[in-house]
């Protein structure tokens, strides 16, 4: 209920205070969201299986992020950012339909 | 994240066998749950199976037997007949029930209290308990296959249907074997229970409030990427190689219009010359039209000058004499003349043979003699007053001759022009 919360608190402040993005980090902030929307759909799943354990979910979620993010920053150095950032979101939108699979097994039984 | 799934798998498949060992720690807070299992072999009466059976399905320590009995009966079962392992089985079994009566009678002051209560609780809360059994969520073994349908929605008559079940003081195992019924059904239920769980009764944990930290950044970073993306500009968020495309791109724009720009601009310089350049032209060609309308008569002209009035009461006056004035005017350096209604032009004539019946150019003059002369009115006068000019000459045939300077002299006679009917202007001539 909390984290649901903070959720809707982290909407309306980031759209309302609308914070300046540094611009060399303004390219990897999408990525940086939909890996940090695996880490959620993971945690979910994870909290439907009764084995949501904080500790595992901090570390995922903040390496997701960081790796998705250190992935695009490679793949700008080497001149294939773009492909790249494709290849993380297909990746991650993989990822999370699987684990939204799950858990929509858990919800619905189906 | 790949270790989170991975992890998941792990601890799901572990999960699925955990459940009876995560119900251990739990139970030794009640003794009285061996109990349970004791009296159940009786009903069954299973000759080898059960005691074989309970050990697994029941690990909870507390009666002696029951260690003792697996370790000496399975090497026997593989070497001993049937027979054999059925009365062996079957003296277990005594002993386990003698075991399990003397526990029993030992345990039947604590129970009977517990019991009570247990009931009170039960009809004080028939609400809350539900929701409360699924909480601890430990199994105690002992599932029964009639009280699971009931288990997930009627936890009242399920729980009594326990209650049925054993028939010594196992009550306390009632708030438990809901959730030990729930060992079966841990695929689809406790998911969605463990959800609602985690979302109404609003609970501050670390778990909680890690999630809600993490959540917030996301929501955060969606926010602001969502309203970013949402914004006018379309470079915003471009990588730096569309940017350096972009900008290319512009360069040639610029290049190319700059350079159609160079080229219009030239064009437009030409075209106001050669615009200036027609225009003066066309004012020059006024200007000669204008003086050389003026010297053929065929506009209008006006300027400083002098008016001669010549009266000739006697008729006196021939034509030589106006034309010899006229000669002295024009030496004096007058530009436009008009005697009378005639316009005086290179070709005029003057024919005055009956005096006082003067013709000029076809038209009939009669005096007075009216001579409107552009020029310089300083020249003018004197050349006609000087001695044996036109004045004295027309003094002497008693003609008055009146001469009035002027600085606006209007000469409004005209010409008709003569468009030459053959002749055309040859190229190259008419230019100056």
């Amino acid at each position: 209920m909390i984290a649901v919360l903070g959720l809707v608190l982290g909407v309306v402040v980031g759209y309302l205070a609308r914070p300046v993005i540094p611009h060399e980090l303004e390219p990897y902030l999408p990525i940086a969201v939909v890996a940090a929307l695996d880490a959620v759909f993971g945690g979910l799943r994870a909290l439907l299986d009764g084995i949501f354990d904080d500790k595992v979910f901090v570390v995922s979620f903040l390496s997701n992020v960081v790796v998705a993010a250190l992935i695009v920053f490679l793949g700008d150095k080497l001149g294939v950012g773009a492909q790249l950032s494709t290849g993380v979101v297909v990746v991650l939108g993989i990822r999370i339909f699987s684990n939204a699979a799950a858990i929509r097994r858990h919800v619905f039984r189906a | 994240m790949a270790d989170e799934t991975d992890e998941t798998r792990g601890r799901h498949a572990r999960h699925d066998e955990d459940p009876r060992e995560l119900g251990i720690p739990r139970p030794p807070e009640e003794p009285q749950r061996p109990q349970a299992p004791e009296p159940e072999p009786d009903p069954e009466s299973e000759p080898v199976s059960d005691p074989v059976s309970d050990p697994v399905s029941d690990p909870a320590p507390g009666i002696e037997p029951e260690p003792e009995a697996p370790s000496a009966r399975k090497p026997t079962i593989e070497t001993r007949r049937p027979v054999d392992l059925y009365h062996e089985g079957r003296h277990i079994r005594e002993r386990i029930r003698e075991q399990a009566a003397e526990v029993t009678s030992e345990i039947a002051p604590i129970t009977a209290p517990v019991r009570e209560s247990a009931h009170e609780i039960r009809h004080t809360l028939p609400a809350r308990e539900p929701r409360e059994t699924p909480e601890p969520g430990d199994p105690s073994g002992l599932p029964h296959a009639g009280a699971r349908a009931e288990a997930r929605d009627t936890p009242g008559p399920e729980s009594g249907s326990i209650e049925a079940a054993p028939p010594d003081g196992a009550d306390h195992d009632d708030p438990h074997p809901v959730a030990s019924h729930s060992v079966e059904s841990v695929d689809d239920q406790p998911g969605r229970r463990r959800l609602i769980e985690a979302f109404w009764p609003p609970r501050v944990s670390r778990a909680q409030l890690v999630g809600a930290v993490l959540l917030f950044a996301l929501g955060a970073g969606l926010a602001i990427q969502v309203r970013s993306n949402n914004e006018s500009d379309p470079l915003r968020g471009a990588r730096q190689e569309d940017l350096v495309r972009v900008l290319d791109e512009l360069n040639a724009r610029t290049r190319r219009l700059e350079d159609e720009k160079h080229r219009l601009e030239n064009s437009r310089t030409q075209l106001q010359s050669s615009n200036d350049r027609v225009q003066e032209a066309r004012q020059q060609n006024a200007a000669k039209a204008d003086a050389l309308g003026v010297l053929a008569g065929t506009v209008k002209a006006s300027g400083p000058g002098i008016t001669l009035t010549i009266t000739d009461p006697q008729r006196q006056v021939t034509g030589d004499v106006l034309l010899d004035t006229l000669q002295e005017l024009r030496a004096a350096g007058a530009e436009v003349i008009q005697i009378n209604d005639v316009r005086v032009v290179a070709g005029t004539w003057f024919n005055g043979t009956p005096p006082g019946d003067i013709v000029i150019d076809d038209v009939k003059v009669l005096p007075p003699y009216v001579f409107k002369v552009i020029g310089n009115p300083q020249d003018l006068q004197p050349a006609l007053n000087i001695p044996g000019g036109v004045v004295k000459t027309l003094e002497k045939k008693q003609a008055g001759a009146i001469v009035t300077p002027s600085q606006d002299v209007q000469i409004d006679a005209l010409r008709p022009a003569n468009k030459p009917g053959y002749a055309r202007s040859a190229p190259g001539a008419g230019n100056g």
